[in-house]
C-alpha cells in the first residue's frame, strides 16, 4: 500500500519534472524563432542603408523602377536622394536629411542587435536550465528503477 | 523596426525642425501632416489603445 503511494508520488514528481522540461524547450523554441526575426530585419536594414547610399551615388536623372504591387513595376526618374522618409512607428514617417535617415536605421540596428544579445543570454540561461532538469530527470528515473527492483525481489522472497 | 511607444515617437516628433515633412499611414496611402497633426494622432492612438487595454 504505502510502496504504491510511494511509485504514484513518484510518478507524478516525473510527469512535473517532464512538464517542466517542455515548457522550457518551448520557451528556447520562442526565442529561437524571435532572433532568427531579428536577424532577418537587421539584414534588411543593412541593405537598405546600401539601397539609399547606391541611389544617392546614382545621382538625379537616373530611371529606376518602382514596384506598384508584387507583380508590376513603372519607370520612374530619380531626383536628388537628399532626403529619405523613415518610419519612426505608431504610423508615422519623417522626411530625414539622408546622413540622418542613415544614421536613424544604424540605431534601429543597434538596438535590435542589444535585444538579441538579450533573448541570447536568455536562451542560454534556459539551456542550462534544461540541462540541469534533464540530469535530475535521469536520476529520478534511475532512483525509481532501483525502488522499483528492490520491491520486485521482496514480493519474489 | 523596434517598437516604439507613441511616448517615444512623440519626443521624436518633437525634436524635429519645422520644416521636416511628416506623413500619418493609412492603410497602404501615407499622408502628409503638420506636427500638430501628428502630435493629436499619435495622442488619439494612445488613448484609444489605453481604452482597449481597460
Amino acid at each position: 500500500m504505502a510502496e504504491g503511494k510511494a511509485l504514484q508520488a513518484n510518478d507524478q514528481r516525473m510527469a512535473e519534472l517532464n512538464r517542466e522540461l517542455r515548457s522550457y524547450i518551448n520557451q528556447i523554441e520562442a526565442l529561437r524563432v524571435e532572433i532568427s526575426n531579428i536577424d532577418v530585419l537587421t539584414a534588411e536594414y543593412r541593405a537598405t542603408i546600401t539601397t539609399l547610399k547606391n541611389l544617392k551615388d546614382l545621382g538625379a536623372g537616373k530611371e529606376v523602377l518602382l514596384p506598384v504591387g508584387k507583380i508590376a513595376q513603372v519607370a520612374a526618374k530619380l531626383e536628388e536622394v537628399s532626403r529619405v522618409v523613415i518610419n519612426i512607428g505608431s504610423g508615422i514617417s519623417v522626411e530625414l536629411p539622408f546622413d540622418e535617415a542613415v544614421e536613424q536605421i544604424k540605431k534601429e540596428i543597434e538596438a535590435l542587435l542589444i535585444i538579441k544579445a538579450a533573448l541570447e543570454r536568455a536562451m542560454v540561461d534556459l539551456y542550462a536550465k534544461v540541462e540541469e532538469l534533464t540530469q535530475k530527470i535521469r536520476e529520478h528515473g534511475q532512483a525509481e528503477g532501483a525502488g522499483e527492483g528492490q520491491s520486485q525481489k521482496k514480493t519474489k522472497k | 523596426m523596434v517598437k516604439k511607444s507613441p511616448e517615444e515617437v512623440r519626443k521624436f516628433l518633437e525634436t524635429l525642425p519645422d520644416d521636416r515633412r511628416i506623413y500619418y499611414q493609412i492603410g497602404s496611402l501615407f499622408v502628409q501632416v503638420t506636427k500638430e497633426e501628428a502630435l493629436k494622432l499619435l495622442k488619439e492612438a494612445s488613448s484609444s489603445k489605453a481604452k482597449k487595454e481597460v
